[in-house]
């Protein structure tokens, strides 16, 4: 196969190689230089984003999808009709194969889930603290230590430094000498404990760290998926449905990527304890979606929930009677006709570059809390 | 949009980008993203595989067009006269599905 004086990224030449396996030679030729032609000058819009050259390749050959789809779709265009099941199935076979054996750069990573952090205690000199909400643990030389009663204040979404690094690496993510903070391009995040020597890092600060420099797409909820470049990371705490933990905690990302630029003061209704509303969307089962609503200012109130398999949404607010928008500018703190203004934005399968084309306004424009 | 429709559809959705000018492939996905505010998506990967098809169905006519990225020249789709017919049929055939379904709706309402 003939390439073009240019230099053709090695990923590339992978992809092209397989996704024109077995096709006459004058197709192959044709259908490679339109390929070719394809991911190059898509990778120079990506570059555009911020993303390297490098990642920009990737990401544009990502797009693509799987090159054993294009070996197939051609192969029932050119090879006779008769061998179209058996030619397109080896050929589909033959390049999905070839191209595992090849490495197609993209790694997925299953990083697994700790709920919990552990209970540690609180230490003060001096005044002795009391109150419901606390256990005092030991008291000695005037330091009384304690622990809040209250366990939620320890559940979170947290990750091993050592495994995201380890996912990471190609995306230039590093852990540091002693293991306690992450880095990617000159920002850093601390874990948030450490356990028998491990260290400890909430997600949110992972995805905040990420989404700093990298373009990050999500998607999944009960096990959420983060596509970082041409790293996926597959989140699992095995059957527990982590996605409100795990998307709520990353509100102000969202919030940031929707406004443009970086929100402080946002908040969100991370108990499920609001009234719930239940809106009918034309999503697909599983999609998350943000319900935004505004405080003043840049305070906001954010609750992420999924879509159920009949396209319902769940999610949670403090007010009942909600108008939705469709655009983050038509938020504001005050009721119009017993309605609070609400954006919608489905924040799965969709670039956080590009937030803004997740908003919707749902068939039915008002909700009223179950 | 559900894929299904879109896949459903493809040959009438391609065969209309094309009517008013020929485009290259990249092109032809942007076109079809910026006419419909984002609406249709394409797969890229189905896209050339589909291009391919209405060429040689002979729907569709290649032509060289200025040197792309890759130093070489970029292939435009252009649409055939029997590209325009079967465009025409597509058309109808289509108008005809969704008059038929909108009607199920107002006789069912």
């Amino acid at each position: 196969m003939t390439t073009a004086t240019h230099t053709t990224p090695r990923a590339l030449t992978a992809y092209l190689r397989r996704a024109t396996w077995g096709l006459p030679e004058a197709r192959r030729q044709e259908l490679w230089d339109e390929l070719e032609e394809h991911v190059l000058t898509r990778a120079d819009h990506l570059t555009l984003t911020g993303l390297t050259p490098t990642q920009a390749t990737a990401q544009a050959i990502r797009e693509l999808g799987p090159p054993a789809h294009v070996t197939l779709g051609m192969a029932k265009v050119y090879i006779m009709p008769n061998f179209i099941l058996a030619a397109g199935t080896l050929a589909l076979a033959l390049s999905a194969g070839l191209y595992a054996l090849a490495g197609s750069g993209a790694t997925s990573t299953t990083l697994t889930v700790v709920r919990q952090a552990p209970v540690k205690p609180s230490c003060v000199r001096g005044t002795k603290p009391s109150g419901d909400n606390i256990t005092i643990v030991s008291e000695k030389g005037g330091v009384t230590c304690y622990t809040f009663n209250d366990h939620e204040v320890n559940k979170g979404v947290f990750l091993k430094g050592t495994d995201v690094t380890r996912a990471l690496e190609t995306q230039g993510v590093t852990l540091s000498r002693n293991g306690r903070s992450l880095a990617l391009g000159g920002t850093s995040v601390n874990a948030r404990f450490t356990r028998d020597g491990v260290a400890f890092f909430d997600a949110s600060s992972v995805v905040d760290l990420l989404t700093r420099t990298r373009s990050v797409r999500f998607s999944g909820y009960t096990s959420p998926r983060m596509q970082v470049g041409d790293a996926t990371l597959l989140l699992n705490a095995g059957p527990e449905d982590i996605g409100a933990a795990f998307y709520n905690s990353s509100n102000s990302v969202f919030l940031s990527a929707l406004i443009g630029q970086p929100v402080w003061g946002s908040y969100f209704v991370g108990t499920k304890t609001g009234p719930e509303h239940l809106i009918s969307t034309r999503l697909q089962k599983g999609e998350a979606v943000m319900l935004v609503t505004s405080r003043g200012g840049t305070n906001f109130m954010v609750d992420a929930g999924k879509v159920d398999a009949q396209g319902r949404l769940s999610v949670h607010s403090q007010d009942r009677q909600l108008r939705f928008v469709s655009s983050i500018d038509q938020l504001g703190p005050y009721l119009s006709g017993g309605r609070r203004s609400a954006l919608l934005v489905r924040i799965t399968n969709v670039p956080l570059s590009d937030l803004k084309s997740g908003v919707f306004v749902p068939a039915q424009a008002t909700s009223d809390a179950r | 949009m559900n894929p299904d429709l879109l896949r459903g559809n493809l040959d009438l959705i391609l065969l209309t980008l094309l009517e008013q000018q020929p485009l290259y492939g990249f092109a032809i996905i942007q076109a079809a993203r910026d006419r419909t505010g984002g609406y249709f998506d394409f797969k890229e990967g189905s896209l050339y595989p589909a291009l391919h098809r209405l060429e040689a169905e002979g729907l569709l006519a290649a032509q060289h067009g200025e040197t792309g990225r890759n130093g070489k020249p970029r292939k435009y789709y252009a649409i055939t006269d029997r590209g325009r017919e079967t465009l025409n049929t597509k058309r109808q055939e289509f108008a005809a599905f969704t008059g038929a379904v909108q009607q199920l709706g107002r006789n069912g309402a």
